[in-house]
């Protein structure tokens, strides 16, 4: 069985979730088939110019082709075409041109996979928005496997990728919700799709003191990890934090970690560390009292199954349906739509030890049920397998 | 009370009063996330509505780590939130672990 994984950009320095995802699966499938990655030589994901190599590569032994950009991305005009074409009335040509502006424009991608089509049983497509998955599957429809990587935002209703969402053999969701709304766009239920997310590798052994002890941390916190944005939700964390502290009088703190975009509160309870090691961020991980998931928008958050890995409750955004399907199918995390519930929840987690040891739990085995790396290779393994079977 | 509740054991029952305020029940061996949801949703709507008690103000956001630079400032108006965000959200959409680019960035 030959695959081909076909993806906006790919290498080791890359650490973009739908990327990271794509290189974690391509590996481990690597076990069952011959596969090979299609991708571009973009490196930066804002304008895609070219970056590495071009033609043939090894990462960690997983054979790469890339190709090149023939056209950089213009955030200026592309911003300025996709406020255009999300808040009026358009055409499908603006939808194109959009398209074209949102990149990475490759088209010598897009004829390679013309020209080889051949030579894969399947092509497994990352990230239903960008040109390669646009193109790649209206070139080979009957070879196609989408991994969508959607979020419930308004690119998903342009009507090119309503008709795009029935072309594929099959789908590869993250999420029942992300399943759902894709269905509910594109009435796409016909097409053979399965959830299943990715796995993710967690280290056995942690140094919560050690990590304590650098960043003189004491007492009960909750720990933050990811970009710290208002779409992230993080602007809306910190004055819930702040006024469930004002108003209780609780020495709860909260650990920030990654990079930062948005102004944070000078609060001797509030820790912006930056960037942690892998060593350290699961450290710091196991040492808390639960994970704080404030995000509107999530395909599927890795540091939220991280965290269940760990046995670590989660508290979360129920206005981001992922998150709040997840917390109820797991039975292993909180949620809240405003500053009331957010503090019924947190004083809920502060004040019983046993209902947070309880659900990081169930969180433990919702991870092992559904993320280890050995329920995710089989679920690939099916999806191929049934359409297979539809072959005879 | 709930057939599960009426089931539960006083072992099992979790009791957390404050300001003899409505308990929220837990069975321990058996958690259920929708039913504590609804038991928090229920006692948030049988309290009285309450004032902040205190207002948050600009004040009380002192920034001690700004944004790095060359990134857009801050938009304003409904019309620049919004381009704001859609630039964001597109250009940052696959940016969970954006690391490597940040390291790029400060090379």
């Amino acid at each position: 069985m030959k695959v081909a994984f076909v993806v906006q950009r790919y290498g080791l320095e890359i650490s973009g979730g739908a990327e990271l995802h794509c290189r974690w699966v391509t590996e481990h499938m690597q076990k069952y088939w011959d596969v090979q990655v299609l991708t571009t030589r973009a490196f930066d994901y804002i304008t895609w110019k070219d970056h590495y190599p071009k033609g043939d590569d090894l990462v960690n032994n997983v054979p790469v082709r890339r190709f090149s950009v023939t056209k950089p991305r213009n955030p200026e005009k592309f911003g300025r075409l996709q406020n255009y074409i999300l808040t009026n009335e358009h055409r499908k040509e603006d939808e194109m041109k959009w398209l074209d502006e949102e990149g990475p424009l490759s088209p010598s991608l897009i004829r390679y996979i013309d020209e080889h089509k051949n030579d894969f049983d399947y092509f497994i497509f990352f990230s239903y928005r960008y040109y390669h998955s646009y193109w790649g599957i209206n070139t080979v429809p009957e070879k196609s496997i989408l991994v969508p990587t959607a979020e419930n935002d308004p690119v998903v209703h342009l009507r090119i990728f309503k008709d795009l969402f029935r072309k594929p053999q099959a789908f590869i969701y993250n999420s029942v919700e992300e399943r759902k709304m894709i269905n509910r766009v594109s009435m796409n239920d016909h097409v053979l799709g399965e959830v299943v997310g990715v796995g993710t590798v967690v280290p056995s052994e942690v140094f919560v003191d050690d990590f304590r002890q650098k960043y003189d941390i004491t007492g009960d916190y909750l720990i933050y990890i990811g970009r710290i944005d208002e779409n992230k939700g993080c602007a809306e964390l910190f004055e819930f934090f702040l006024r469930f502290k004002k108003e209780t009088g609780s020495d709860i703190k909260l650990v920030l970690v990654g990079s930062t975009l948005l102004k944070i509160p000078s609060h001797p309870d509030i820790r912006y560390l930056g960037f942690l090691s892998e060593e350290e961020k699961f450290s710091a991980l196991a040492g808390s009292l639960a994970m704080i998931m404030p995000s509107f928008y999530e395909s599927l958050s890795m540091v939220t199954l991280e965290a269940w890995a760990k046995r670590k409750p989660v508290l979360a955004n129920a206005r981001c349906e992922v998150l709040k399907g997840q917390c109820l199918r797991s039975n292993a995390g909180l949620f809240y739509e405003d500053q009331d519930e957010f503090s019924e929840a947190l004083n809920l987690l502060l004040s019983s030890p046993q209902l947070t040891d309880a659900m990081g739990k169930n969180g433990e085995l919702y991870f092992n049920q559904n993320y280890t790396w050995e329920v995710i290779e089989n679920k690939y393994l099916s999806v191929v397998d049934q359409l297979e079977k539809r072959k005879e | 009370m709930s057939e599960k509740e009426s089931i539960m054991t006083d072992e099992k029952k979790h009791k957390k009063t404050s300001e003899g305020e409505q308990d929220i029940k837990i069975d321990y061996e058996n958690i259920d996330v929708a039913d504590i949801m609804d038991q928090i949703k229920t006692k948030i709507a049988t309290q009285p509505k309450k004032e902040p008690e205190f207002p948050l103000v600009e004040s009380d956001y002192v920034p001690y780590a700004a944004a790095p630079p060359g990134l857009p400032p801050e938009a304003s108006g409904v019309k620049s939130k919004i381009k704001a965000r859609i630039l964001e959200k597109d250009f940052e959409f696959l940016g969970r672990r954006e690391k490597a680019l940040e390291d790029q960035v400060l090379k």
